[in-house]
Protein backbone atom coordinates (compact mmCIF):
# COMPACT_ATOMS: atom_id res chain seq x y z
CA UNK A 1 0.00 0.00 0.00
CA UNK A 2 1.14 3.29 -1.07
CA UNK A 3 0.10 6.88 -0.93
CA UNK A 4 -0.98 8.43 -4.02
CA UNK A 5 2.29 10.70 -4.83
CA UNK A 6 4.73 7.35 -4.43
CA UNK A 7 2.43 5.42 -7.06
CA UNK A 8 2.85 8.27 -9.15
CA UNK A 9 6.73 8.46 -8.94
CA UNK A 10 6.55 4.93 -9.20
CA UNK A 11 5.03 4.97 -12.90
CA UNK A 12 7.25 7.36 -14.42
CA UNK A 13 10.27 5.72 -12.64
CA UNK A 14 11.18 4.66 -16.35
CA UNK A 15 11.14 7.92 -17.37
CA UNK A 16 14.34 8.86 -15.17
CA UNK A 17 17.35 8.30 -17.48
CA UNK A 18 16.18 10.69 -20.70
CA UNK A 19 15.01 13.56 -17.90
CA UNK A 20 18.60 13.02 -16.68
CA UNK A 21 20.32 13.35 -19.71
CA UNK A 22 17.77 16.34 -20.75
CA UNK A 23 18.99 17.82 -17.41
CA UNK A 24 22.84 17.25 -18.14
CA UNK A 25 22.17 19.14 -21.96
CA UNK A 26 20.97 22.30 -19.95
CA UNK A 27 24.21 24.20 -19.60
CA UNK A 28 23.49 27.68 -17.67
CA UNK A 29 25.52 30.30 -18.39
CA UNK A 30 25.37 34.08 -17.88
CA UNK A 31 23.02 36.28 -20.46
CA UNK A 32 24.52 37.97 -23.05
CA UNK A 33 24.01 41.93 -23.11
CA UNK A 34 21.16 41.60 -25.44
CA UNK A 35 19.39 39.24 -23.01
CA UNK A 36 20.24 41.14 -19.97
CA UNK A 37 18.50 44.21 -22.25
CA UNK A 38 15.80 42.15 -23.01
CA UNK A 39 14.93 40.91 -19.61
CA UNK A 40 15.65 44.33 -18.20
CA UNK A 41 13.16 46.10 -20.62
CA UNK A 42 10.54 43.06 -21.86
CA UNK A 43 8.94 42.36 -18.10
CA UNK A 44 8.44 46.24 -18.14
CA UNK A 45 7.18 47.25 -21.64
CA UNK A 46 3.98 49.15 -20.27
CA UNK A 47 6.27 51.03 -17.92
CA UNK A 48 8.77 51.82 -20.56
CA UNK A 49 5.79 52.93 -23.17
CA UNK A 50 4.39 54.92 -21.20
CA UNK A 51 7.96 56.50 -20.06
CA UNK A 52 8.66 56.83 -23.77
CA UNK A 53 5.02 58.39 -24.32
CA UNK A 54 5.46 60.89 -21.65
CA UNK A 55 8.84 62.17 -23.42
CA UNK A 56 7.57 62.48 -26.43
CA UNK A 57 4.20 64.83 -25.40
CA UNK A 58 7.55 66.92 -23.34
CA UNK A 59 9.43 67.32 -26.71
CA UNK A 60 6.39 67.98 -28.27
CA UNK A 61 5.55 71.00 -26.00
CA UNK A 62 9.07 72.04 -25.85
CA UNK A 63 8.97 72.71 -29.81
CA UNK A 64 5.90 73.74 -29.64
CA UNK A 65 6.36 76.81 -27.40
CA UNK A 66 9.44 77.36 -28.39
CA UNK A 67 7.78 78.84 -31.02
CA UNK A 68 5.40 80.88 -29.03
CA UNK A 69 6.19 84.60 -28.26
CA UNK A 70 8.07 84.85 -24.79
CA UNK A 71 7.02 87.32 -22.40
CA UNK A 72 8.66 90.24 -22.60
CA UNK A 73 11.69 90.78 -19.84
CA UNK A 74 10.10 93.08 -17.10
CA UNK A 75 13.77 94.90 -16.82
CA UNK A 76 13.45 96.06 -20.34
CA UNK A 77 11.15 99.17 -21.86
CA UNK A 78 8.08 98.14 -23.50
CA UNK A 79 8.32 98.15 -27.36
CA UNK A 80 6.68 101.56 -28.15
CA UNK A 81 9.00 103.45 -25.64
CA UNK A 82 12.20 101.48 -27.09
CA UNK A 83 10.68 103.04 -30.76
CA UNK A 84 10.48 106.61 -29.45
CA UNK A 85 14.16 106.40 -27.93
CA UNK A 86 15.67 105.02 -30.94
CA UNK A 87 13.45 107.01 -33.23
CA UNK A 88 14.85 109.87 -30.66
CA UNK A 89 18.50 109.13 -31.04
CA UNK A 90 18.45 108.58 -35.08
CA UNK A 91 16.82 112.24 -34.83
CA UNK A 92 20.00 113.79 -32.41
CA UNK A 93 22.03 111.85 -34.97
CA UNK A 94 20.68 113.34 -37.96
CA UNK A 95 21.10 116.87 -36.27
CA UNK A 96 24.48 116.70 -35.11
CA UNK A 97 25.53 115.62 -38.85
CA UNK A 98 23.57 118.82 -39.82
CA UNK A 99 25.94 120.79 -37.47
CA UNK A 100 29.04 119.76 -38.63
CA UNK A 101 28.06 119.75 -42.33
CA UNK A 102 26.18 123.22 -42.48
CA UNK B 1 9.00 18.77 -0.78
CA UNK B 2 11.26 20.72 1.72
CA UNK B 3 11.78 24.45 0.89
CA UNK B 4 15.06 24.28 -0.90
CA UNK B 5 18.07 25.77 0.25
CA UNK B 6 18.52 29.48 0.18
CA UNK B 7 22.19 29.08 -0.99
CA UNK B 8 21.27 26.71 -3.37
CA UNK B 9 18.93 29.18 -4.78
CA UNK B 10 21.37 31.78 -4.52
CA UNK B 11 24.37 30.17 -6.30
CA UNK B 12 21.42 29.10 -9.06
CA UNK B 13 21.14 33.12 -9.12
CA UNK B 14 24.56 33.04 -10.09
CA UNK B 15 24.29 30.65 -12.87
CA UNK B 16 26.57 28.20 -10.96
CA UNK B 17 25.60 24.87 -13.11
CA UNK B 18 26.44 22.72 -9.62
CA UNK B 19 23.05 24.43 -7.84
CA UNK B 20 21.29 23.65 -11.39
CA UNK B 21 21.94 20.13 -11.33
CA UNK B 22 21.05 19.88 -7.89
CA UNK B 23 17.73 22.12 -7.96
CA UNK B 24 16.59 20.05 -11.12
CA UNK B 25 17.29 16.80 -10.28
CA UNK B 26 14.76 17.30 -7.43
CA UNK B 27 12.02 18.57 -9.29
CA UNK B 28 12.68 16.80 -12.63
CA UNK B 29 10.84 14.04 -11.56
CA UNK B 30 7.71 15.58 -9.71
CA UNK B 31 7.53 17.91 -12.99
CA UNK B 32 7.53 15.03 -15.83
CA UNK B 33 5.01 13.13 -13.05
CA UNK B 34 2.59 16.57 -13.08
CA UNK B 35 3.10 17.13 -17.17
CA UNK B 36 2.31 13.49 -18.36
CA UNK B 37 -0.54 13.13 -15.56
CA UNK B 38 -2.09 16.56 -17.19
CA UNK B 39 -1.89 16.55 -20.49
CA UNK B 40 -1.80 12.30 -21.10
CA UNK B 41 1.11 12.48 -22.95
CA UNK B 42 4.59 10.99 -22.24
CA UNK B 43 6.42 12.12 -24.90
CA UNK B 44 4.86 15.63 -24.77
CA UNK B 45 6.01 15.91 -20.97
CA UNK B 46 9.42 16.07 -21.85
CA UNK B 47 9.38 18.75 -24.24
CA UNK B 48 7.48 20.34 -21.88
CA UNK B 49 9.84 19.77 -19.12
CA UNK B 50 12.94 20.14 -21.16
CA UNK B 51 10.88 23.51 -22.21
CA UNK B 52 10.81 24.22 -18.34
CA UNK B 53 14.55 23.77 -17.19
CA UNK B 54 15.66 26.32 -19.73
CA UNK B 55 13.12 28.52 -19.11
CA UNK B 56 13.94 28.49 -15.58
CA UNK B 57 17.53 29.03 -15.97
CA UNK B 58 16.76 31.64 -18.07
CA UNK B 59 14.34 33.53 -16.12
CA UNK B 60 15.94 32.87 -12.62
CA UNK B 61 15.96 36.69 -12.17
CA UNK B 62 11.93 36.79 -12.49
CA UNK B 63 12.04 34.49 -9.37
CA UNK B 64 10.90 37.43 -6.32
CA UNK B 65 11.31 34.72 -3.06
CA UNK B 66 13.29 32.18 -2.92
CA UNK B 67 11.59 29.86 -0.74
CA UNK B 68 8.78 29.21 -3.09
CA UNK B 69 11.30 28.02 -6.04
CA UNK B 70 8.99 24.82 -6.30
CA UNK B 71 5.70 26.74 -7.23
CA UNK B 72 7.66 28.94 -9.34
CA UNK B 73 9.18 25.79 -11.50
CA UNK B 74 5.67 24.39 -11.29
CA UNK B 75 4.42 27.17 -12.98
CA UNK B 76 6.43 27.36 -15.58
CA UNK B 77 5.77 23.93 -16.39
CA UNK B 78 2.08 24.99 -16.16
CA UNK B 79 2.04 27.21 -18.90
CA UNK B 80 3.99 25.10 -21.09
CA UNK B 81 1.31 22.65 -20.59
CA UNK B 82 -1.39 25.42 -21.62
CA UNK B 83 1.40 26.38 -24.51
CA UNK B 84 0.86 22.61 -25.88
CA UNK B 85 -2.50 22.44 -25.28
CA UNK B 86 -2.72 25.70 -27.75
CA UNK B 87 -0.54 24.06 -30.18
CA UNK B 88 -2.70 21.51 -30.35
CA UNK B 89 -5.85 23.58 -30.58
CA UNK B 90 -7.68 21.86 -27.84
CA UNK B 91 -7.76 24.77 -25.00
CA UNK B 92 -11.34 25.74 -25.26
CA UNK B 93 -12.34 22.35 -25.24
CA UNK B 94 -10.28 21.87 -22.31
CA UNK B 95 -10.96 24.25 -20.40
CA UNK B 96 -14.81 24.51 -21.21
CA UNK B 97 -14.88 21.32 -19.02
CA UNK B 98 -14.72 23.47 -15.79
CA UNK B 99 -17.36 23.35 -13.57
CA UNK B 100 -16.76 26.37 -10.83
CA UNK B 101 -20.42 26.04 -9.50
CA UNK B 102 -20.23 26.91 -6.12
CA UNK B 103 -21.39 24.38 -3.56
CA UNK B 104 -21.36 23.51 0.12
CA UNK B 105 -17.37 22.86 1.23
CA UNK B 106 -18.36 21.69 4.79
CA UNK B 107 -17.01 17.80 3.83
CA UNK B 108 -14.30 19.47 2.20
CA UNK B 109 -11.37 17.58 4.27
CA UNK B 110 -13.73 14.15 4.68
CA UNK B 111 -11.52 13.31 2.25
CA UNK B 112 -8.04 13.64 1.94
CA UNK B 113 -5.94 12.14 -1.69
CA UNK B 114 -2.85 12.65 -0.61
CA UNK B 115 -3.11 10.18 2.84
CA UNK B 116 -5.02 7.36 0.91
CA UNK B 117 -3.20 4.47 0.74
CA UNK B 118 -3.29 2.17 -2.70
CA UNK B 119 -3.07 -0.82 -3.36
CA UNK B 120 -0.97 -1.84 -6.80
CA UNK B 121 -3.30 -3.68 -8.66
CA UNK B 122 -5.93 -0.47 -7.76
CA UNK B 123 -3.18 2.03 -8.74
CA UNK B 124 -3.79 1.88 -12.35
CA UNK B 125 -7.28 2.11 -11.92
CA UNK B 126 -6.70 5.31 -9.45
CA UNK B 127 -4.84 6.88 -12.06
CA UNK B 128 -7.44 6.32 -14.87
CA UNK B 129 -10.17 8.13 -13.08
CA UNK B 130 -7.62 11.23 -11.76
CA UNK B 131 -7.31 11.01 -16.03
CA UNK B 132 -11.01 11.44 -16.38
CA UNK B 133 -11.20 14.24 -14.79
CA UNK B 134 -11.85 18.05 -16.26
CA UNK B 135 -8.39 19.34 -16.58
CA UNK B 136 -8.42 22.13 -14.47
CA UNK B 137 -9.58 19.92 -11.55
CA UNK B 138 -7.28 17.46 -12.90
CA UNK B 139 -4.21 19.86 -12.23
CA UNK B 140 -5.35 21.43 -9.07
CA UNK B 141 -5.14 17.84 -7.54
CA UNK B 142 -2.51 16.77 -8.75
CA UNK B 143 -0.57 19.62 -7.31
CA UNK B 144 -2.60 18.91 -4.03
CA UNK B 145 -1.12 15.10 -4.17
CA UNK B 146 2.65 15.55 -5.68
CA UNK B 147 4.04 18.56 -3.83
CA UNK B 148 1.67 19.23 -1.14
CA UNK B 149 1.31 22.96 -2.23
CA UNK B 150 -0.90 25.64 -0.11
CA UNK B 151 -4.08 26.38 -1.72
CA UNK B 152 -2.75 29.95 -2.43
CA UNK B 153 0.73 27.81 -4.11
CA UNK B 154 -1.56 25.85 -6.42
CA UNK B 155 -3.49 29.49 -7.37
CA UNK B 156 -0.16 30.86 -8.09
CA UNK B 157 0.98 28.11 -10.18
CA UNK B 158 -2.56 27.96 -11.77
CA UNK B 159 -3.00 31.34 -11.76
CA UNK B 160 -6.54 31.59 -10.69
CA UNK B 161 -7.86 32.81 -7.19
CA UNK B 162 -7.45 31.12 -4.19
CA UNK B 163 -11.60 30.38 -4.13
CA UNK B 164 -11.12 28.70 -7.47
CA UNK B 165 -8.82 26.68 -6.66
CA UNK B 166 -10.98 25.48 -3.04
CA UNK B 167 -13.50 24.77 -5.69
CA UNK B 168 -11.62 22.85 -8.41
CA UNK B 169 -9.83 20.99 -5.68
CA UNK B 170 -13.50 20.32 -3.67
CA UNK B 171 -14.84 19.07 -7.29
CA UNK B 172 -12.07 17.30 -7.71
CA UNK B 173 -12.49 14.79 -4.66
CA UNK B 174 -16.12 14.61 -5.34
CA UNK B 175 -15.66 13.46 -8.71
CA UNK B 176 -13.10 11.13 -7.54
CA UNK B 177 -15.60 9.40 -4.91
CA UNK B 178 -18.52 8.85 -7.29
CA UNK B 179 -15.67 7.17 -10.41
CA UNK B 180 -15.02 5.37 -7.46
CA UNK B 181 -18.33 4.31 -6.73
CA UNK B 182 -19.42 4.22 -10.41
CA UNK B 183 -16.52 1.63 -10.91
CA UNK B 184 -17.12 -0.59 -7.93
Amino acid sequence: MKSPRNWLFERHQASIPRLDAMRISIRPSRPSLREFFRELLYPHRVAWRVLAAAWAILVLFHFTLGRSPRRADPSMPPPELLAALIAENNFHDTLAQNDRNP
Amino acid sequence: MAPPDPILISAARRHVPEAWETLLKQHQLPLYAYAAELIQDRVAAFDVVQETFASAVRHIESLRNDAKFGSWLFGIAHQKCVQHWRRTRRTKEIFSAEDDASDDWADDNAIDPRTLLIRQEDADEFFALVGQLPVPQRSTLLLHILEEFSLEEIAAVTAVPVGTVKSRLHHAKRALIRLVKEAQ
